[in-house]
């Protein structure tokens, strides 16, 4: 595998740091999903990269909510994310932020990718409705009320 | 990408690149892996084989996240995901309960948490504060009857094995010399600040998560709560009025005050036989808990704080 591209820990360490706003704790999920995930595999069960961010992010969900209610009173697109229904602003994340493949997003979700394709086009018209309702200019070089 | 793509995707927040924690060529020789487990008490045997397996899972995380980091190898989509999910059911991106991730939840991760919500009374009986912490389903709070000393909000944190993890201490202190948090007398190895609501009624009360290291008389883990300052005052600088009662927060492996830092100290403050075996202590599951448990902790105030939070009067007579 080439060096430049970032090896699933340093993926898994970012979505976490992304989310948690701790790049130390985010690590020790980190470290600590991939030891499971060897457990798993000494099993002989494979864990795709998308459940795996499921079960690293799920001790952190408490301090995940707390930083999206703070930031959710920002006037920014930010804001406006973080004010989606916890799917849609994940599915919204998974895809912009961490760059995640739609079969990566499905296994996350746990569910089809027909059915993260859904809910990513309903999150995105959600985004879109509410940034022009909040009089976002929606160009290339802004992200400031209009 | 359009204009509202490049938008979202612009405001993921900037992180700090991922470094991995341990070197990919770097082996523990199994003594120092074992080394993770001294300090336990005869009595924890539940936690004595999680904390024996916990070596040997490490030596076998190693190699694996070795192989990882040096090849890059992923994780390949074998897992039959779960059945399809009801999206009101996912929370802030945590899996639902059903879901492939919660199916698989790790054996190390406490599956399920929940939060304790702790009362006491403010000035009378009428009003209260209010705390609350999380911590795993399996364990529990025992509170401390009020004492002269500790008239305040007292409780300790037990395991499931009914061992003490952290005690919390937030009250008024007897001690006008104490310090609102206790100040650090370690070799600090992680670090990080809460927002608990304390430093409402006291800037001094303003407070980090601290894991460090007591030198003397062995290296021991030490864990809780101290000053978010790290200024030459040690105390932080409090802004109570004067002839008002001094207000103390302690969370963590040792209330450290007076007479009670004899008490029997938290199970989980770890000895180890060198500081690289704390380094490799606070990559595990267990410091992740602690870490989760005290930096959870959150206060509620009354809207009238204009009463204040009194010591019990000696001299009034009880009835």
């Amino acid at each position: 595998m080439p060096s430049e591209s970032p090896t699933d820990f340093e993926r898994l360490t970012m979505f976490l740091a992304r989310r948690t706003g701790d790049t130390d704790y985010a690590q020790i999920l980190a470290t600590d999903a991939f030891r499971w995930a060897t457990g798993q595999a000494q099993e002989g069960i494979d864990v795709p990269f998308g459940t795996l961010l499921a079960a690293a992010v799920r001790p952190a969900a408490a301090a995940i909510r707390d930083k999206d209610d703070e930031v959710a009173q920002q006037e920014s697109i930010a804001g406006i994310i973080a004010t989606l229904r916890p799917v849609e602003r994940e599915v919204l994340r998974l895809v912009y932020w961490d760059q995640l493949s739609m079969g990566e997003v499905a296994d996350y979700l746990g569910c089809s990718m027909a059915r993260a394709g859904a809910l990513l086009d309903k999150a995105y018209t959600h985004t879109e409705r509410r940034a022009t309702q909040l009089r976002y200019a929606l160009t290339s070089d802004a992200d400031e009320p209009a | 990408m359009n204009p509202l793509e490049r938008q979202i995707s612009d405001a993921a927040p900037w992180v700090q690149p991922a470094t991995f924690p341990i070197h990919a060529g770097e082996r523990i020789p199994p003594d120092d892996a074992e080394a993770l487990g001294p300090g336990l008490p005869p009595s924890r045997s539940t936690a004595r084989v999680r904390q024996g397996d916990l070596g040997r899972k490490l030596l076998v995380t190693i190699a694996a996240l070795a192989l990882l980091v040096a090849g890059g190898v992923g994780f390949s989509a074998a897992l039959q995901p779960a059945s399809e999910l009801h999206d009101s059911n996912l929370d802030g991106g945590r899996p639902v309960e059903g879901g492939a991730a919660v199916a698989s939840t790790p054996p190390g991760f406490p599956a399920e948490w929940r939060t304790a919500t702790l009362l006491s009374p403010w000035a009378d009986a009428s009003i209260s504060v209010e705390a609350t912490v999380e911590l795993p389903a399996a364990w529990s709070v025992r509170r401390h009857e009020p004492s002269a000393e500790f008239p305040g909000l007292h409780v300790t944190v037990v395991d499931e094995d009914s061992l003490p993890v952290a005690t919390l201490y937030f009250g008024p202190s007897a001690d006008q010399d104490s310090c609102p948090l206790r100040a650090e007398t370690f070799v600090p190895l992680q670090r990080a600040d809460v927002t608990t609501g304390a430093q409402l009624l006291d800037p001094a009360l303003a407070s980090a998560f601290s894991y460090g290291l007591t030198t003397e008389p062995e290296p021991r883990g030490s864990f809780g709560l101290v000053p978010q300052t790290s200024n030459a005052n040690p105390c932080g600088d409090s802004v109570r009025d004067p002839g008002t009662p001094l207000l103390i927060l302690r969370f963590g492996d040792l209330l450290g005050l007076g007479p009670a830092a004899t008490a029997p100290r938290s199970s989980y403050a770890r000895t180890f036989a060198t500081v690289e075996d704390a380094r490799h202590y606070v990559q595990s599951q267990e410091f992740a808990t602690l870490k989760r448990l005290i930096t959870s902790l959150k206060f509620s105030f009354p809207e009238d704080r204009s009463q204040l939070w009194q010591l019990p009067d000696n001299r009034r007579p009880s009835n």
